[in-house]
């Protein structure tokens, strides 16, 4: 369409009065994009218009304008966190509500976890307090085995049940890394209120090795060894702490070289 | 001026929408008035025009059309939507139109200083009318056909002829306010220097190194 023609169709008349189809206005919009004559017309018909719509005017009441500019007033600035709408007030308001939930629950969760924590911490002490006990334990065992297993290890009966074989009592002596190792297995129980007192003698005299502790690790109780003792004895005692002298011998037997 | 004051619209300064409403309030208000027919109603439908402009400066393109233009559509869509949603019963006869003007809600401005009323009233009343139904009222073309009853060609042609004797009237009342406002600043200039205090003569020719 040649300018001329389109400037006469009054195409520019019905898209300054707002009355296009899409298409019209979307070829008006091209013409005015392109042709620099298009835009002074329209801004032509565009005054004409205005000029006719201003000598028309009325005047409103004078409150009006300061009611206006107060409304304008409440309206959000450029700058303002004032959602647009009623749904992303909401929107907002759920999004601040979940964070604070969200914000609660992992602080008491941080809570629990450090509880926890804790609680571990100590379980792995206590795990590691009977953990070294294990391994003394199982050192000494195994100091007990190798005693045992030496080949310079005597045993030594020093009592028996008499008709009851189970009571065998044997100590195990070794002369060289002078140990002398008591059997529970085969101990009687004391009676309530008594208490067994071990002896060794030398030169002809008892001596106390020591109270005897029927809960020894791993059945057998270690004592000192005295030079040049010749025999064994157990004793029954009324103290706990023994006497310097055996009040009732037991069982006693004689080291065989 | 009027850059400016769409460079201030879109930059959302609020002491924008103040001058806007001096440019503009008694052209829109009157257009307004004339749809919705009450005072009242058009007071409201005024204010709704210039806070949506306020929330839609944004979107005005001044590539597709001059400011009142845009303004104008706003408030004239504004007033038909509330008289739709008032079910406003009223006779669209623009012999009404005296009533409102004396009323005490609305009062001629004194645009007429130019007597620009008086040629535009010289305008043939089909013309008028027609600009009266389509520009203000907003009715289509084929609407405003249906109205009067003219065929929808002759509607378009009186439309554009219409407005083309519009555009002789102000294209000469533009060119009347320019003169007078060049001719009226010569002068003051000549006669009074306009920004320079008086002096006296002495003053001025120590002052004046074109005398040493």
């Amino acid at each position: 369409m040649d300018l001329q023609s389109f400037i006469q169709s009054g195409l520019l008349e019905s898209y300054v009065l707002g009355q296009c189809t899409r298409s019209e206005r979307v070829l008006v919009e091209q013409m005015l994009a392109q042709h620099p004559e298009v835009r002074a017309e329209m801004s032509a018909i565009e005054q004409a218009l205005e000029g006719y719509a201003t000598s028309q005017a009325i005047a409103p009441p004078q409150a009006l304008k300061g009611q206006i500019i107060g409304a304008i007033g409440r309206e959000a600035g450029p700058l303002s966190t004032r959602p647009r709408s009623g749904g992303t007030l909401l929107l907002f308001q759920l999004l601040a509500l979940g964070l604070l939930a969200a914000a609660v629950f992992l602080f008491f969760q941080k809570n629990k976890e450090a509880e926890e924590k804790t609680a571990l911490s100590k379980q792995v002490a206590d795990i590691e307090v009977r953990l070294n006990a294990c391994d003394q334990s199982n050192q000494d065992l195994r100091d007990i085995i190798n005693v045992l297993r030496s080949p310079e290890t005597r045993p030594v009966k020093i009592g028996s049940g008499g008709d009851n074989e189970k009571l065998n009592t044997y100590v195990f002596s070794n002369k060289s890394r002078c140990k002398v190792l008591l059997d529970m297995s085969g101990m009687p129980t004391a009676e309530q209120g008594k208490h067994l007192q071990m002896w060794a003698i030398a030169d002809g005299k008892p001596q106390s090795l020591g109270m005897i502790n029927l809960q020894s690790l791993g059945g057998l109780q270690e004592f000192e060894c005295v030079q040049g003792a010749v025999a064994y004895a157990i004793s029954v005692e009324d103290k706990p702490e023994g006497n310097p002298t055996p009040t009732v011998v037991l069982m006693s037997g004689a080291l065989v070289e | 001026m009027q850059d400016q004051l769409i460079i201030r619209l879109k930059q959302q300064d609020r002491a924008a929408v103040g001058d806007l409403y001096d440019a503009y309030n008694g052209a829109l208000y009157g257009v307004v008035l004339r749809i919705v027919q009450s005072p009242e109603l058009a007071q409201q439908v005024l204010q709704d025009t210039f806070v949506k402009a306020w929330r839609n400066a944004a979107s005005y393109d001044a590539s597709k059309g001059r400011l009142f233009t845009w303004l104008l559509n706003i408030a004239r869509n504004t007033a038909i939507d509330a008289t739709r949603t008032a079910h406003y019963q009223h006779s669209r006869k623009t012999d009404n139109l005296d009533n409102l003007v004396h009323q005490p809600g609305g009062s001629t401005l004194n645009t007429d200083v130019l007597g620009v009323r008086e040629v535009v009233n010289t305008l043939d009343d089909k013309y008028k009318s027609l600009i009266e139904l389509v520009y203000f009222q907003g009715y289509t073309q084929e609407e405003a056909a249906e109205e009067t009853g003219i065929p929808l060609g002759t509607i378009k042609t009186r439309l554009r002829y219409a407005i083309g004797e519009l555009r002789k009237v102000f294209v000469a009342v533009l060119i009347f306010i320019v003169s007078s406002f060049a001719i009226s600043s010569f002068v003051i200039d000549r006669h009074w220097g306009i920004g320079r205090d008086e002096m006296t003569n002495d003053e001025m020719t120590i002052n004046d190194p074109i005398s040493k």
